[in-house]
């Protein structure tokens, strides 16, 4: 059976979630791009095993995590957070798209770069628990995902949302 | 008053998080070009995989056409001891590979739980390996030696060979202990750091496991 129309739909519709999977799990940008690579490719080859089971959503992710995870376990290290090379990609950014007010876009873009700095500090599985649910998935689909209950992953959403909240404010205090 | 302010919280997360835009932007360009990578890097990990496995059944294979040559050239009944020790050295470790890997592939499309589980299950059939690798590697030399030696000593024309028949052995033996201890060692400290990163993962699932 021809896969390839399947996967390019998922891809072009997951793109943007796979992308910030990555960015969980690796803080350098060369490395997050072998990363997405990576989780491609398994979903590329775990395509075929797709039998409806559970929602696309849910395999995506699983599949997404399972290959983050094992990126973490191979470089044995904690992603660092380059702060001054995504302010760099931040500028960037700015330069290349002219339809936002660029302050508004760049205070967009350091929002963006907090939470995901405050995200990556926090121990896996809450970072994995949180970032689910920001992509949107329900506290079923996110037990899917991590084989684990609907009232763990509430208590664990709600720890992680209090750290990260901490963090933003901790940020926040040390820059006023 | 707390729910709104947190309903806003996490709204205003959200937003930042999925980034409106990103996705539409960069996706379709890239797409054709991502597909074709993934083909390429699916077909040279189905040839690297097919080749791992062409190759531990080509040594195999090789040490037994080898002992074949051996008794074919002179065919006596130590030479045959031989070829059946060297086969049944072979059939041990075939047997042994693929016990040690039962159960150690699964789609990868499972639950993270379940995926840490399998990679502390293969974490521990590496440190099985090593362990085991270590007693075949001993047990190779030994009946080698032993063999030799009983060959030799039967024979009272050859006998005065055994000294140095005793003295390559075991030189033989410590060079390819060192190589085989120390390229175990490594790979043991290596699976350890990764049981060590594995236990906190196990003991965040615990609850449920």
């Amino acid at each position: 059976m021809n896969e390839e129309p399947a996967y390019q739909r998922l891809v072009a519709e997951n793109g943007g979630a796979l992308r910030r999977v990555a960015a969980t799990y690796e803080a350098d940008p060369s490395r997050q791009e072998d990363l997405l690579q990576e989780i491609l490719l398994a979903l590329w080859r775990a395509l075929p095993t797709f039998r409806g089971e559970s929602s696309e959503r849910t395999f995506l992710f699983r599949i997404a995590h399972n290959r983050g995870l094992s990126h973490l376990l191979k470089t044995r290290r904690t992603p660092l957070v380059e702060l001054e090379g995504l302010e760099e990609d931040a500028q960037e950014d700015l330069l290349a798209d002219p339809r936002q007010d660029p302050e508004q876009r760049a205070v967009e873009k350091q929002d963006r770069e907090r939470l995901l700095e405050a995200i990556r500090a926090l121990p896996l599985v809450p970072r994995q628990i949180l970032t689910l649910c920001l992509e949107g998935l329900s506290h079923r689909d996110i037990g899917d995902v991590l084989g684990l209950t609907e009232n763990h992953v509430a208590v664990q959403l709600h720890r992680a949302r209090h750290k990260v909240r901490a963090m933003l404010e901790s940020a926040a205090g040390a820059r006023r | 008053m707390i729910e709104r302010v947190e309903r806003n919280e996490w709204h205003s997360w959200q937003e930042a998080w999925q980034e409106p835009g990103e996705q539409q932007l960069a996706w379709p360009a890239e797409l054709a070009e991502r597909v074709a990578r993934v083909k390429r890097s699916s077909r040279r990990f189905g040839l690297a995989l097919v080749a791992v496995t062409a190759g531990e059944l080509l040594v195999s294979l090789a040490t037994l056409l080898f002992v074949t040559w051996y008794v074919v050239q002179k065919p006596t009944p130590w030479r045959f001891a031989m070829f059946a020790l060297a086969a049944l050295l072979v059939l041990v470790a075939q047997t042994f590979t693929l016990r040690n890997r039962r159960g150690t592939y699964q789609p990868e499309n499972q639950t993270i739980r379940a995926f840490v589980e399998l990679e502390w299950l293969r974490a521990q059939r590496q440190l099985r390996t090593i362990r085991w690798s270590l007693k075949f590697f001993a047990a190779e030399i030994l009946a080698l030696t032993a063999l030799r030696v009983a060959e030799l000593a039967s024979d009272p024309g050859r006998i005065d060979r055994l000294p140095r028949v005793l003295l390559q052995l075991t030189a033989l033996g410590i060079v390819l202990a060192g190589i085989l201890g120390g390229g175990l060692w490594l790979w043991r400290r290596q699976v350890h750091r990764k049981m060590k990163e594995l236990e906190p993962l196990r003991a965040a699932f615990a609850p449920q496991l």
